[in-house]
């Protein structure tokens, strides 16, 4: 067969130009096709919404302004906050569709599978947020910890005999006539239900944490609004123990629930599927269509690689009711719908610092996916969508982009979370506190944060950062904090003769005491063999610019005192991989890493009691730090029940930490969202961890 | 021709293999694996980690990890992806591909076309101002660096004039309520390209086999009603809004991609095309008084055409491999994309799988192309 010559390469590109031509010209006439109809109907209805919004508003001005005459001014202000009426026409810029970014895929919609499994990812948990409730949570803001699916806080944990066992027992009441978003009525055997298929099905990650089975005997249903919590007495080694606030009310309290309606027989299904680990992936694998939700939105559509979007839930129990915290530390809510009416922490008057009403308030919420942050912030500044989520940070270009769109804002936060060098301390000189110390004084934390990152980062002294207001111990020892260069090498050097190091040339500073003169040389260990040189591990600058900084300003400062160490910027899996190696004992020098931390300061625990080293529990605590004293003081502060005493031993740990430094804390880094102020509003925007950390207000965004 | 297919086949299947084993070995030299994303969080007891790998199968040995990967290849299995547990890697790959052919076939395709076309025409007109200004912009372009240009184009197109989207390749806003899925639309836009392929390859086919004398307003309007007919499908099927947005969608990458890439066509049908033009029969042709046209379409440029279709075949079976660096910019969540994310996550199963569906699909290719020779050269034969 042959073809004249140009029918062949014009066969060729005709396939490509058919293709594009061709679909092209399909959108040319725009059909009035059904699609398109329905598009434009919400349009219509959402700008009529809107009005009638804002008159409602105007009327509750009006209403107030005569009370202006009896009531304290100051109220009056706070009634204008609520109202906050808005301009005119230029607000409705679209339907009442929350449009956010995202800039990798979520991986499941499976809530099992989110927090137990692993489809763990942050992008996940933003989506999945609004799909769930628990018995208790954090309040805004202050973080104080109060009922949410329960109706008050639980009875004292007290001692119970049941038969022949001993159990620390307390019951919850939980808040009646809250429903599902399929209408069905939430009661105590969904609780039970959940706790249950966790230990069945030994699920890990995040359940394993609310649910520890360690401490927790079984959940019981009294009636259909009352549980009862049973813990065990005794660990598996038979010795005392109790349940404190990390495993019951900031462990179990905090369990999302899930519907026992709905997946009771799912359940019943993945158990037959074999052994645990097949149980566990027939639960995971499970598509939950039409699957019940408490937090106020269920889930509508997923088009991968593009958007998920979640609708309203219009059963939310929670919808309408106004949140109000007051000066005093009281916090109550008020909700004239369902009747419910609650306040703690105090009596409800005073000035009030914040009041919102609990939404949604939106149509729909819709995570846009973009291939990177980059499209993100892009889509941002073009107004394509209302905020974008950062879970690495906005870097300094971008943040220039955003300050530079007149239309959006940025809101600045501490974040809870803080990049820390870490010791081998099994290893000498590391083992030496004295070392660790001299290690911290010359590290001068303020310099590069300020002078050379530009701002861009912030000191830390304490495990708890500052941000974490009420867990933070501002009282810590701060080794090296506010001296010149000379005097931190001189308080180092003499950190170090004290211990027992000794010079071949001690260090010499310049007479100005502005800088050294001469680097230290030949330094020994008190036993007289000299240091070994060591290696930092950090992040190249690729991964983290700012740690890896740090650790040439380390490598600088403690070659100059004359401690032989070398900094090694590689990537991020190179130093994960070489901590939980079998042998990151003998390896491990010194590191910089980061965490990102809870409230409750738990975590104090699992870094440094010396149960979590690898070698012993297979733990975080990859310095094999070891120290009675601390190790007795952590587990007070997992059994203490109070929130005082509590507050009182994380408070004495981070002192112990910053005394004997098995970390040094480097710096946190500020919080920064962008968003688009003249079509959403936020109840608040002052938080500990960004409006990122809560997952961009879903319940509480008000669209414009 | 058998006989050659055969041992073409046989050595494709020893390079396909040697291919897998270095793919896997490769990708498997990063160190850490998916649990460390899972296991960095502190309220996670590290148990975890170690459940999580046991799950994926990474703390077992690597020859035993590499005797899977090569039987599950072989059967057709990719494993389950990490980063999107519990899919299989065929699902993934069989959402994404359909994304980046559309894209990088189109782009693909019309760089080709307009390569050659000007290639074609600079051999004919050397030394003049068009020579050098379609050199030396086609070469910049060639070389300019893709990420900035990408971004650029976005930025001057989409952001300061705002004639086209900034990047993904739908509107969220109109297709939440869409009663079908982007991927079923994407595959419709496949079939009906191949549609009108085909209709189109036939009626070319006819009309030069017949020498018919009104060939050329045949082909026309076999194409305009071609065109017409799948237009009528479109819009009565309701869906024609949802491709005219993707469509939209695919404009700025579409004309990147097509502006980065056509000079190396044109490059290369000049030079093909200067090497023929000093044969013997081009010489015959004019001497026999055929127009110029006529010499350099039918004479010149049909004999220059065999390492051009060699190039724009092996361009094909890599457009399935997206553009790692075009997809990232343009938001487009194709193969390319699918790529660079599972490498990043630690996504052994997903990475290798996809390496190895383009590896197969450009092995394919290669034989594809020594069987087009033939097609297109009657003087070489196997």
């Amino acid at each position: 067969m042959s073809l004249p010559f140009r029918a062949r390469y014009s066969v060729l590109g005709l396939v490509a130009m058919c293709a594009v031509l061709i679909s092209a010209c399909q959108g040319e006439a725009e059909p009035p096709t059904p699609v398109t109809i329905i598009k434009e109907v919400p349009v219509e209805v959402i700008k009529e919404v809107e009005v009638e919004k804002e008159i409602i508003k105007e009327v509750e001005v009006e209403v107030e302004v005569p009370v202006e005459k009896v009531v304290e001014v100051e109220k009056i202000v706070e009634v204008e906050k609520i109202v906050e009426p808005t301009p005119e026409p230029e607000v409705s810029a679209g339907p009442p569709i929350y449009q956010m970014g995202i800039f990798e895929e979520p991986i499941s919609r499976n809530f099992w599978n989110y927090y137990g499994g692993p489809a763990g990812s942050v992008w996940t948990q933003y989506v999945l947020d609004g799909h769930s409730g628990s018995l208790y949570g954090y309040s805004d803001q202050r973080f104080d910890w109060i009922p949410s699916l329960a109706a008050d806080f639980p009875t004292d944990l007290v001692k119970e005999t049941v038969g022949d066992t001993e159990f620390w027992t307390a019951e919850v009441p939980l808040t009646p006539g809250v429903v599902w978003s399929d209408g069905h009525e939430l009661d105590a055997g969904d609780f039970v239900f959940t706790v249950n298929t966790v230990l069945d099905l030994q699920l890990s990650s995040n359940w394993a944490q609310a649910v520890d089975s360690a401490f927790l005997d079984r959940v019981e249903a009294l009636d259909t609004h009352t549980l009862k919590v049973f813990f065990k007495t005794t660990d598996a080694e038979g010795n005392p123990q109790t349940p404190g606030l990390s495993v019951w009310q900031f462990g179990l309290g905090f369990m999302p629930v899930l519907a026992e309606h709905y997946w009771a027989p799912v359940i019943e299904e993945v158990k037959e599927a074999g052994e645990i680990e097949q149980q566990q992936e027939a639960l995971f694998a499970h598509v939950p269509d039409g699957e019940p939700t408490l937090g106020g939105f269920v889930f509508d559509k997923w088009e991968p690689g593009a958007f998920f979007e979640n609708d309203t839930d219009p059963n939310f129990f929670d919808q309408g009711t106004v949140v109000t915290m007051y000066a005093n530390g009281a916090y109550s809510e008020t909700n004239e719908r369902t009747g419910h009416s609650a306040t703690y922490f105090g009596e409800a008057d005073g000035d009030k610092v914040l009041e919102y009403e609990v939404g949604p308030h939106v149509e729909s919420e819709l995570f846009s996916i973009y291939g990177n942050q980059d499209a993100a912030i892009l889509a941002l500044t073009n107004g394509d969508i209302d905020y974008v989520f950062n879970p690495l940070g906005l870097e300094k270009g971008f943040l220039d982009r955003v300050r530079n769109t007149p239309d959006l804002q940025i809101a600045t936060n501490s974040n809870n979370g803080v990049r820390y060098l870490g010791f081998n301390v099994r290893k000498p000189p590391m083992d030496i506190p004295e070392f660790r110390q001299a290690v911290a004084t010359v590290i001068d934390k303020e310099f590069v944060a300020r002078t050379v990152l530009q701002d861009a980062a912030i000191p830390v002294y304490a495990m708890v950062p500052e941000g974490n207001e009420f867990w933070h111990n501002a009282d810590v020892p701060k080794f090296g904090k506010d001296l010149s260069r000379g005097e931190r090498i001189t308080q180092a050097v003499d950190l170090l003769k004290k211990a027992g190091f000794t010079f071949e040339e001690e260090p010499e500073v310049s007479e100005d005491g502005a800088f050294i003169s001469k680097q230290g040389k030949g330094l020994k260990m008190p036993d007289g063999s000299p240091v070994p040189e060591m290696t930092l591990l950090a992040p190249s600058a690729g991964y983290d610019p700012m740690r890896s900084t740090f650790a040439i300003w380390v490598e600088r400062w403690l070659t100059d005192v004359g401690i032989p160490v070398r900094a090694q910027l590689t990537g991020f899996n190179v130093i994960v991989d070489e901590l939980f190696s079998d042998t990151v004992a003998e390896d491990l020098d010194m590191w910089i890493l980061g965490w990102g931390l809870s409230i409750f300061p738990d975590y104090l625990e699992n870094f440094f009691h010396s149960r979590h080293s690898p070698e012993i529990g297979g733990g975080y605590n990859w310095g094999g730090y070891a120290n009675g004293q601390f190790d007795d003081l952590s587990l007070g502060l997992l059994s203490e029940t109070t929130i005082e005493g509590a507050r009182d031993k994380a408070f004495q740990l981070q002192e112990f930490l910053a005394e004997d430094l098995p970390y040094v804390p480097l710096f946190t880094t500020p919080k920064l969202d962008a968003y688009r102020p003249s079509r959403i509003e936020f109840p608040y925007t002052s938080v500990l961890g960004g409006l990122e950390q809560q997952n961009g207000m879903q319940q509480e965004v008000v669209i414009k | 021709m058998a006989k050659y297919l055969l041992k073409r086949s046989a050595q494709i299947l020893v390079t396909l293999f040697v291919f897998l084993t270095l793919v896997f070995f490769i990708v498997n030299a990063q160190p850490g694996d998916v649990s460390n994303f899972y296991a960095l969080n502190p309220d996670v007891p590290p148990e975890t980690r170690e459940r999580l790998q046991d799950l994926f199968g990474v703390n077992e040995p690597l020859w035993k990890q590499y005797l899977v990967h090569i039987r599950n290849t072989f059967t057709g299995n990719f494993g389950v992806s990490f980063s999107h547990y519990p899919r299989s890697v065929a699902d993934v790959i069989m959402e994404r591909l359909p994304r980046t052919v559309v894209l990088f076939m189109t782009a693909t395709a019309l760089s080709f076309y307009l390569g050659f076309a000007l290639g074609k025409v600079l051999a004919w007109r050397r030394g003049g101002w068009f020579e050098y200004t379609s050199t030396v912009g086609g070469v910049t372009l060639y070389t300019v660096f893709t990420p900035w240009f990408g971004l650029m184009m976005i930025w001057l197109f989409a952001f300061k004039a705002g004639w086209l989207p900034i990047g993904k390749f739908l509107d969220p806003v109109l297709w939440r309520e869409a009663p079908i899925d982007a991927n079923t639309v994407f595959n419709q836009m496949i079939l009906t390209a191949f549609v009108v392929s085909i209709v189109v390859f036939a009626v070319f086919v006819i009309t030069g086999q017949r020498r018919m004398g009104n060939a050329r307003i045949t082909r026309i309007a076999s194409i305009v009603l071609a065109s017409l007919a799948v237009v009528g499908v479109w819009f009565s099927s309701g869906t024609a809004v949802y491709a005219w947005d993707i469509v939209r969608h695919m404009v700025l990458p579409v004309v990147t991609l097509t502006l980065i890439s056509f000079a190396g066509t044109m490059l290369l049908t000049r030079n093909s095309m200067l090497e023929t033009m000093r044969e013997d029969f081009v010489m015959a042709a004019r001497a026999k008084g055929l127009t110029e046209r006529a010499v350099r379409d039918k004479h010149v440029a049909r004999n220059a055409l065999l390492p051009v279709v060699t190039s724009f075949i092996f361009s094909l079976a890599f457009a399935v491999d997206g553009g790692v660096i075009t997809e990232s910019i343009f938001s487009w969540p194709g193969m390319g994309q699918t790529l660079v994310s599972a490498t990043l996550t630690e996504d052994l199963p997903l990475a290798v799988g996809a390496f190895v569906f383009v590896g197969i699909f450009v092995l394919v290719a290669h034989l594809v192309a020594d069987i087009l020779y033939a097609y297109l050269d009657p003087r070489i034969r196997y």
